[in-house]
């Protein structure tokens, strides 16, 4: 009997691929808009950047937000090792594919709502405050989760 | 004869400028550029990331942490 026949539950590799997911979400975002286009930083709503003292003190904060997402993506990883080890655990690339697209648009539709629209403390063009550009954020997540689902969804099970 | 090109260094030699080496790199002056060791902006960074709100900051850093978690252990639920 080979794996593939005893192979019943996407669950292993769909929460490893999530996590992952969410992890690379935030990469994405700090590296990009926090880095590269700098168009916001972690508390550039509270701390503004137009000084050399607050562009450091966000410098920190994103460097910590790096280290989160770092230890994140890090689980993910890990997760996704046990799961190759599980003989009941379905191995598809599709499955992982989603999954990750799924943490993707988790990461954007969540982190979106608490730090952008509660709590306030960074928004996606910060000169602008909230703007359509958040809701843009908030509806690219939405988007993301909806491929993943459906990507996930789609995988015939033995 | 042609000579091989590489000559072995004497260990004690070697180990004597691998030390001044260690030395120099103990007594080197700290970077003025690191933002939490040394210099006036550095120190301002110091209070303004470690100061009264810093624990607020943390909260307020990881807050979407539980809910995501939350919702990849829902999503889970729903699936085979």
């Amino acid at each position: 009997m080979t794996t593939a026949d005893t192979a019943r539950t996407i669950r292993p590799i769909a929460t490893a691929g999530m996590t992952i997911g969410i992890g690379m979400g935030g990469f994405f975002d700090g590296i990009l808009f926090h880095q590269i286009l700098q168009i916001h930083n972690m508390l550039s709503a509270r701390v503004p950047t137009d000084t050399l003292l607050g562009a450091k003190v966000n410098m920190v904060w994103d460097g910590l937000f790096h280290a989160v997402v770092w230890i994140v993506t890090a689980l993910g990883i890990a997760l996704l090792w046990r799961a190759m080890a599980r003989t009941d655990a379905v191995r598809s690339g599709q499955v992982l594919i989603g999954a990750i697209l799924l943490g993707f648009g988790l990461f954007n539709l969540i982190e979106g709502i608490v730090d952008h629209h509660v709590l306030h403390v960074h928004h996606v063009y910060e000169r602008l405050g909230v703007s359509a550009w958040d809701y843009l954020f908030l509806a690219s997540g939405i988007a993301l989760i909806a491929t993943g689902w459906l990507m996930i969804r789609s995988v015939r099970h033995p | 004869m042609r000579r091989h090109p590489s000559r072995s260094v004497p260990a004690g030699r070697a180990l004597g400028a691998a030390s001044l080496s260690f030395a120099g790199m103990l007594t080197a002056t700290p970077a003025h550029a690191c933002t939490l060791c040394h210099s006036r902006i550095a120190e301002e960074v110091r209070a303004a990331v470690l100061g009264a709100g810093f624990w607020g900051d943390a909260a307020t850093l990881i807050s979407p942490l539980p809910i995501l978690a939350a919702a990849v252990i829902a999503i889970r639920r729903y699936l085979p």
